[in-house]
C-alpha cells in the first residue's frame, strides 16, 4: 500500500519545481521528494465526550509524509498546492472525517468478551431509556415517567434523559471521507491563521465543516532548540454532520420520543504544543488542546461531556530514511 | 544529420553574438544561497562597452534596473537580487539587445524544501 501511494504520487507529481520557497527557518519545513517518518512514543489520549465511549489511547502515533512539489501526503491527508506565496498558501486537500473516531466500536474488550447482546450494524432494538426530565426532542410527546419529573426546560432545548443513549445501542456511525480548500497566512514569524473548508464527499454524512484557527510561535531563548506554539480556534459543523453523528433518528430504531435533530453548531478549542528538539533523531513533544463542544453536540443524549482533551507527553523519534 | 547540427549551432552562435553591440561584464558569476529557493543579494561588478555613445538600460529579465544617458562605458558597482539563475540584458533606448549576461545562483545545500502544511493527523 505504502509503495503504491509513493508510486501515485511520483507518476502524478509536477515535475518543474517552481525556483522559489517560501519556508522560513521559523515555519516547519519538509524536504521536497523525501519521505519523512517518525514515530512518537508516550503518554496521551483523546477523552471520548459520548456516553459508553473509550478514550482513544494516544502511546505510539506513527507520523508519515510526502511532499512534492504541488502535491503532498500528510498522514491522513491528501492534498495539492495551488498557491505558495511568501504569506499565504492554498491547497486542495481530501482527508477522513475525525468525527467517526468517537464511535469506534473497536476495543480489545470487544475481542476477548463481545457482548453479544447487538447486532455488528447495532440496530437492534434497545430497552427504552428511562426518562425522568423531559425527552430529546422536547416535551410535547408521550413520556413513560409521571408528569411531577418532568423539569421544562425554560430555553426550550432538547433535555437529555437521565440515562443517556450509548451510540453503541445505535445504528453504526460511517467514515466520511471530505474534501475541501486549506489557505495558511502567515503574519511576520510569529502568526498564522488557518482556515479550512470541507464538505462530505463520500455521501456519508452530506454535510460541511469548517475549522477557523490561529497559531502563534511563543518567543524562546535563542540558544533553545526549541517551539512554544499556542493555539486558539473554532470548528463550525453543519446541521448534516451533526445530525449524522449525534442525532437520533428512524434508523436508530428508537421511538419518536428518544429522537434528537442535529443544528450546526461552533466548537471553540485552545491548544498548546512544545517541541524540543533533543538530537538529530529525538525531540520531546508535548501537546494539549481542548476543544469546547457546541451545545448542538453537547445537547445530544449520546453525549455525555461538553468538552474533548487530546494530550500527548513523550519522545519523537524521526527515522532517516 | 549528425553533420548538419554541427554546421547549424555555431552558426547560430555566431548570429546570436552579431546581433550584441557592447560587452557587458557582471562579476561574480554566480550567487551562492543555502538552499535552493533563497534569494540571493550581492554587490557585482558591473560594467560595460560600446563603440558609439548609448542610451542605455540594464534589465533584469524583463525588469529594467538602471539607465544611463550617451556613454561609451560603466564601470560601477551594483547590488542585485535574485532567487534563480537570470539573465542580465544591455539594451538601446529601442529596446534592441546591445549584450547581456547569465548570473547563476547555486546552493550550497541542494536540497530543496517547503511549508509543512499539515501538522497531525485529521483524525486528532
Amino acid at each position: 500500500m505504502k509503495h503504491f501511494i509513493g508510486l501515485t504520487l511520483l507518476t502524478l507529481s509536477v515535475q518543474s519545481f517552481a525556483d522559489d520557497s517560501h519556508c522560513q527557518p521559523q515555519v516547519e519545513c519538509v524536504e521536497v521528494g523525501q519521505w519523512e517518518l517518525s514515530l512518537a512514543v508516550g503518554a496521551g489520549g483523546i477523552t471520548n465526550p459520548l456516553f459508553e465511549g473509550d478514550d482513544i489511547p494516544l502511546l505510539l502515533v506513527p507520523y508519515i509524509s510526502y511532499y512534492n512539489d504541488k502535491l503532498f501526503f500528510d498522514n491522513s491527508t491528501l492534498g495539492y498546492t495551488l498557491v505558495e506565496a511568501p504569506n499565504y498558501d492554498i491547497s486542495l486537500v481530501t482527508e477522513l472525517n475525525g468525527e467517526k473516531k468517537f464511535f469506534s466500536r473497536f476495543h480489545p474488550a470487544n475481542i476477548i468478551a463481545p457482548s453479544g447482546s447487538l447486532s455488528e450494524g447495532g440496530k437492534d432494538v434497545i430497552d427504552e431509556p428511562v426518562i425522568d426530565s423531559g425527552n430529546p426532542t422536547g416535551p410535547s410527546e408521550g413520556l413513560d415517567t409521571p408528569n411531577e419529573n418532568i423539569d421544562p426546560d425554560p430555553n426550550d432545548k432538547p433535555v437529555k434523559p437521565a440515562t443517556p443513549i450509548s451510540f453503541k445501542d445505535l445504528a453504526n456511525r460511517s467514515w466520511a471521507l471530505d474534501a475541501g480548500v486549506l489557505i495558511h497566512a502567515y503574519f511576520g514569524e510569529r502568526h498564522k491563521f488557518t482556515a479550512q473548508w470541507m464538505h462530505d464527499v463520500s455521501g456519508q454524512y452530506q454535510g460541511q465543516h469548517v475549522l477557523v484557527s490561529y497559531k502563534f510561535q511563543a518567543p524562546l531563548p535563542q540558544s533553545w532548540p526549541a517551539k512554544l506554539q499556542l493555539s486558539v480556534g473554532g470548528h463550525w459543523k453543519s446541521a448534516e454532520l451533526i445530525e449524522h453523528y449525534y442525532g437520533i433518528n428512524a434508523q436508530d430504531n428508537l421511538p419518536d420520543k428518544y429522537h434528537y435533530q442535529g443544528e450546526s453548531g461552533l466548537s471553540p478549542f485552545v491548544g498548546v504544543a512544545f517541541n524540543y528538539k533533543i538530537n538529530e533523531s529525538w525531540q520531546f513533544k508535548f501537546s494539549a488542546k481542548r476543544e469546547f463542544l457546541s451545545d448542538e453536540i453537547s445537547n445530544s443524549p449520546l453525549v455525555e461531556e461538553d468538552v474533548a482533551d487530546t494530550f500527548f507527553v513523550g519522545g519523537l523519534y524521526a527515522f532517516d530514511l | 544529420m549528425a553533420a548538419s547540427l554541427l554546421f547549424v549551432i555555431p552558426h547560430l552562435n555566431a548570429q546570436d553574438r552579431s546581433s550584441e553591440q557592447a560587452s557587458l561584464k557582471i562579476k561574480p558569476l554566480t550567487c551562492i544561497v543555502k538552499r535552493i529557493g533563497e534569494q540571493c543579494q550581492m554587490t557585482v561588478k558591473l560594467s560595460w562597452q560600446t563603440a558609439t555613445p548609448q542610451n542605455a538600460c540594464l534589465y533584469q529579465g524583463d525588469t529594467r534596473l538602471k539607465c544611463w544617458q550617451a556613454v561609451t562605458n560603466v564601470t560601477e558597482p551594483m547590488t542585485i537580487k535574485l532567487d534563480k539563475n537570470m539573465t542580465f540584458y544591455l539594451r538601446d533606448a529601442e529596446t534592441k539587445l546591445l549584450a547581456k549576461q547569465q548570473i547563476q545562483v547555486n546552493a550550497m545545500v541542494s536540497k530543496k524544501y517547503r511549508r509543512k502544511l499539515k501538522s497531525d493527523w485529521s483524525l486528532f
